[in-house]
């Protein structure tokens, strides 16, 4: 049997077989999602990512930019060399870029951070909500997103670190420690069309 | 002229003989053709019109500005990223203007599979004549290899499989290295660049910030069309627009015509409306080698692998390219996070990439979301894994025989393989949705061409068999992949669509 039968994989949500639609995948995630939530942080369902629970940002609630920027933490920690995710305002421009989508892609993203927060109870490495495992933890618990056995933890890992690395490495700041000297506008005149 | 919705603040009418859903290379090629020969068209867009000279090369910035939902649209899950553009001149304005005629395994299959018979030599050659012609597209010379390209092509060499310079739509590219965010130099022949000028002085109304909401069909057969003028910065309803035509084509792209027909309410009769999505993918393997090779700057995609283009036995279903990208997207593709994610960013300058285009035989589909995005659904399955299994062993041995000190393959176990002897370590790499980072930008299938009107969409005329005076004339009525990048064959068939207009 080779890797490329889809047996190999379990038969969970968006391991194999036909992908599924948006709004199924969003459901058996954040369905997951609140019934840990109800089982282990049963306050935290009220007072959830997914509802406006202060407004720092434009589109983020509170709890949702404190979920991104553990996570940011995680993913791109410091390092010499690299600029701090504080120093790129990476919660910030992640939250101007969500303004660019459509309601219901942007009410995606937010419903994922939600379910990455609250899946941390009995699917995590500890007991507590994600931003509140110390960082070896939310290590751990990434790591077990990334290389879940189940496709829709993948998949979402795969979202939100797209996102991340994206908006991250898209500011200048980075640029001098990976060596990349920038584009040419300004060199060689510009078109018209 | 090009009216943006600053321009149009009142409801109006206008009468035409044929009016175009679409600017991309379908719906400006079918213009241009049209106009040359006198006949009165308007084309209709949904995104911008953004000037070349505001392009600014950054990535943020660029993929909001020329992408379909900010270049973040992809299946529903998440499994990977489909791109397509969303200004005028389409996905053009973004694509790599590598520019290759349908193989001749395709043109075989085509036919005999899927009844296409007019997919003739005679039929397609005079057209991409044509097209080469209009786009100056020509054979990249020595001098357009940047440093990734000429590691391809040493690779290649050392391998003994074919290799070639990619034929390209560019006039003395600089080498920027920026294609994917819109050239600023106007050295890509996107259709905003070769064609929409032409339509300018020809006359060619072209409407942006236009969304066609509905079809007019009186007695069966598309009378018109009417459409709403929406200010992109607010997005509040700036007018109404009613056109009346003799003909009405759709020309919005693989997604883009799908999502329309379902949401006009146009009627699915063979239940194949969205089905047969493909998109070509795009998986990667990145080298690593001694010397700088920033890939970022210089010619993208200059040399070409057809080597294993067509699946024979358990080899090939890909064709192999050259590629780089600007650090977001490399950072977004790279695998793994925290340190060691940070070790490969800081091998940037220092990596070369080849990048797929597999020949994908499982469909997805596209329908519509309940916002109205497109709720797309793809994975890579079934048959297409073996062939980007073999993508992943053959790239890796051409990196490895240009002398990289190793390879990475980018799925979530960060596979690194510094000999041919580890190439089995390939054989463990899961290609299940979310393991491995892929990418799809040829966006076709949705609105299949076929004589069967229970089983297609389209007529072998480009007319939809559910309506008449309606007509396809972008990457949705392939049959199938084309193996290659596809707009050579969406032109190809935008002039072939422009000849039976003129003849009616």
């Amino acid at each position: 049997m080779g890797k490329d039968d889809p047996s190999v994989e379990p038969s969970l949500p968006g391991s194999s077989g036909p992908p599924m639609k948006r709004r199924v995948f969003l459901k058996r995630t954040l369905a997951l999602g609140a019934l840990l939530s109800v089982a282990g942080v049963g306050k935290h369902l009220f007072r959830g990512a997914v509802w406006t629970d202060g407004k720092k940002f434009k589109h983020l609630s509170d709890t949702e930019a404190e979920t991104l920027a553990r996570l940011g933490d995680v993913l791109l920690p410091p390092e010499e060399g690299f600029p701090s995710n504080e120093s790129v305002n990476l919660v910030g421009r992640i939250d101007e870029k969500l303004g660019h989508l459509s309601e219901g892609e942007r009410g995606d993203i937010k419903s994922l951070l939600f379910a990455f927060e609250y899946l941390a109870p009995v699917l995590g490495p500890a007991l507590g909500t994600f931003s509140s495992l110390s960082t070896g933890m939310q290590e751990r618990y990434v790591m077990g997103w990334m290389t879940s056995r189940l496709g829709f933890k993948r998949m979402a890992f795969r979202g939100l670190k797209q996102l991340t690395m994206l908006v991250y490495y898209t500011h200048e700041a980075t640029w001098p420690a990976i060596g990349y000297k920038g584009t040419w506008v300004g060199e060689h005149g510009r078109g018209g069309a | 002229m090009i009216r943006t919705a600053k321009d149009i603040t009142q409801n109006a009418s206008f009468k035409t003989d044929v009016v175009i859903i679409g600017s991309g290379a379908g719906g400006a090629m079918l213009a241009w053709a049209l106009s040359q020969k006198g006949v009165s068209v308007i084309m209709l867009e949904k995104g911008r019109h953004v000037l070349s000279s505001t392009f600014n090369q950054r990535e943020l910035d660029m993929y909001e500005t020329l992408y379909a939902g900010g270049a973040r649209t992809g299946p529903s899950d998440l499994s990977s990223s489909i791109l397509f553009g969303n200004v005028l001149g389409g996905s053009s304005v973004h694509y790599m203007a590598n520019s290759f005629r349908l193989p001749e395994f395709k043109r075989k299959q085509w036919r005999e599979q899927h009844g296409l018979d007019w997919i003739q030599d005679e039929v397609l050659d005079p057209n991409y004549d044509i097209i080469e012609q209009h786009l100056s597209v020509h054979s990249a010379m020595e001098s357009e290899l940047n440093e990734n390209n000429k590691i391809i092509k040493r690779g290649l060499e050392k391998m003994g499989w074919r290799g070639e310079p990619a034929r390209h739509a560019r006039k003395a590219c600089i080498g920027a290295g920026t294609c994917l965010i819109g050239c600023p130099f106007d050295r890509k022949m996107s259709q905003l660049v070769a064609t929409v000028p032409d339509l300018v002085a020809k006359g060619v109304p072209i409407f942006t910030d236009t969304e066609v909401v509905k079809i007019v069909i009186r007695g069966g057969r598309a009378v018109g069309l009417e459409a709403k003028t929406r200010d992109p910065e607010t997005g509040k309803q700036t007018a109404s627009i009613r056109i009346d035509a003799d003909h009405v084509v759709l020309a919005a792209g693989g997604v883009g015509s799908a999502v329309f027909w379902q949401k006009s309410g146009l009627p699915d009769t063979s239940g194949q409306v969205g089905k047969n999505f493909q998109v070509t993918p795009h998986l990667f393997v990145f080298g690593e080698f001694e010397h700088d090779v920033n890939g970022t700057y210089g010619t993208p995609c200059s040399w070409v692998s057809h080597q294993f283009e067509e699946q024979k036995g358990v080899e090939g279903g890909y064709m192999m390219q050259g590629i780089f990208a600007q650090p977001g997207m490399v950072g977004s593709m790279m695998p793994g996070f925290g340190r060691e994610h940070r070790r490969m960013m800081r091998l940037f300058t220092k990596g070369a990439a080849v990048l797929s285009l597999i020949d994908d035989e499982e469909p997805g589909e596209v329908g519509v979301a309940g916002d109205g995005t497109p709720e797309i659904r793809y994975h890579l399955r079934g048959k297409d894994l073996p062939k980007a299994r073999d993508f992943l062993k053959k790239a890796t041995q051409v990196l490895l025989a240009a002398g990289a000190k190793r390879v990475i393959i980018p799925d979530v176990r960060i596979t690194q393989i510094a000999s041919e002897k580890e190439l089995d370590k390939i054989d463990a790499v899961s290609l299940s949705p979310g393991q491995i980072p892929f990418v799809g930008t040829s966006c076709l299938g949705t609105l299949r061409m076929g004589k069967d009107p229970a089983k297609s969409v389209v007529g072998l005329n480009h007319e939809t068999h559910a309506v008449k005076n309606l007509y396809v004339s972008d990457a949705s009525w392939f049959p199938g992949s084309s193996a290659v990048d596809p707009s050579m064959t969406i032109m190809n068939g935008s002039l072939r669509l422009a000849g039976m207009l003129l003849n009616r």
